[in-house]
């Protein structure tokens, strides 16, 4: 169907029903625009950052 | 009770600014040379009039988006996917508790009509509610003729991807799109694209970071590519969110470049809950139960990842998804 090179901040279009493989010279990141499938594993606990919740007692510890 | 009538377009007579008034339903607003004063049965209300034409702009331009449109911490819409409440107090916990909240049911066509006509007579010549404060004359003064043009935009919305045949044209100095003056350091090169005979069509792409360089707006996301109801709606920012956005659902940000600071409140109190820096490269998920408005130091650009699956507002709703999509 064709190969197409991307750089940063390019957007490309993937067919739908189309076998694809990337290669990249050097570490790069890509965005994946897609959708929950059978194959998603979702690893965003480990991954996201949240701030602590403030213990009820906390100013009691800082004294 | 959903009001079925189509608004009364606003009084004949100017007021004495040059102004017309306009009524909807049990509402109504009028503008001075600075204000904008809304009235409801049990209360009223002023906002600056440049910050209520920007908000209103978004509104009707995104047909009243997902979920609720603060106009401030007392105005807003909520939508209702083909009709609109439209109220006063009723996300202000105080209003609330002193009895002075007021909603009021809309067909979506008639506040549409209703915005789109104080919008047009409200919006002078010098003003674009769309455009920076840096990069816009002033709202205020007494009439000054109108800027249809500004408050006309076409809105981008992909079908497939910007710059696909058949779809949304990439933007050029040519269509009339040249580089914003905070964007240019942003590259311009083009990706390289081979695609084998009969698959012009399906393999394609763009600079997405050149497009976002040459848009003339701020805070309007706008579809770029689609994947089912997956939506990419990138959008550059500037100064400050014109609206306070509260979720029906989970929106994703992704910040391209620079910086934007939100600030982050519990939907339907206002309560604070968060306040989230986030500089190029970060990602941030802002749960369904929240509103959020941004701060732009300098002109910025923003990927919002917004899922349009119809279903979600009444999952939330009824509890049977987690507000946020990470449980820690």
């Amino acid at each position: 169907m064709g190969h197409v090179r991307a750089r940063r901040g390019h957007m490309t279009l993937l067919p739908a029903g189309a076998a694809y493989q990337f290669h990249a010279g050097s570490p790069s990141v890509i965005l994946l625009q897609t959708l929950a499938g059978r194959d998603t594993v979702e690893r965003w606990a480990e991954i996201c950052q949240t701030a602590p919740r403030p213990k009820p007692n906390s100013k009691e510890v800082t004294r | 009770m959903t009001t079925d009538t189509l608004p009364e377009l606003g009084s004949i007579e100017p007021n004495p600014h040059g102004y017309r008034d306009f009524t909807l339903g049990k509402f109504s607003f009028g503008r001075d040379e600075y204000f904008v004063h809304v009235r409801w049965p049990n209360g009223t209300h002023m906002l600056a009039v440049d910050a209520f034409l920007r908000a209103i702009q978004r509104d009707v331009a995104w047909g009243f988006f997902y979920g609720i449109v603060n106009f401030d911490t007392v105005i807003g819409t909520v939508n209702h996917y083909g009709t609109v409440d439209l109220f006063a107090g009723r996300f202000n916990a105080q209003y609330r508790q002193a009895g002075l909240d007021y909603s009021e049911n809309f067909k979506t066509d008639a506040i549409s009509r209703l915005f789109e006509a104080i919008l047009a007579d409200w919006t002078n010549a010098t003003f674009d509610p769309f455009a920076s404060p840096a990069e816009t004359g002033s709202a205020f003064g007494p009439k000054n003729g109108s800027n249809k043009r500004a408050i006309t935009r076409h809105r981008v919305t992909a079908k497939r991807m910007i710059g696909a045949p058949g779809d949304e044209p990439v933007r050029t100095d040519d269509n009339g799109f040249p580089i914003n003056r905070q964007f240019t350091d942003v590259t311009q090169d083009a990706p390289e694209v081979h695609a084998e005979p009969g698959f012009e069509d399906q393999v394609v792409s763009v600079n997405l970071f050149a497009y976002l360089s040459r848009s003339d707006v701020t805070w309007n996301p706008s579809v770029v590519s689609v994947c089912k109801n997956s939506l990419y709606c990138p959008t550059t920012e500037e100064y400050i969110l014109p609206i306070i956005h509260g979720n029906d659902r989970v929106e994703w940000f992704v910040q391209l470049s620079d910086e934007i600071q939100w600030e982050v409140e519990d939907r339907d109190t206002g309560a604070v809950r968060a306040r989230v820096t986030m500089k190029a490269g970060d990602v941030a998920a802002m749960p369904a139960d929240i509103r959020h408005r941004g701060f732009s130091p300098k002109r910025s650009m923003l990927l919002v990842w917004e899922n349009a699956s119809p279903e979600l507002p009444a999952l939330y709703a009824a509890g049977k998804m987690p507000p946020a999509p990470v449980q820690f």
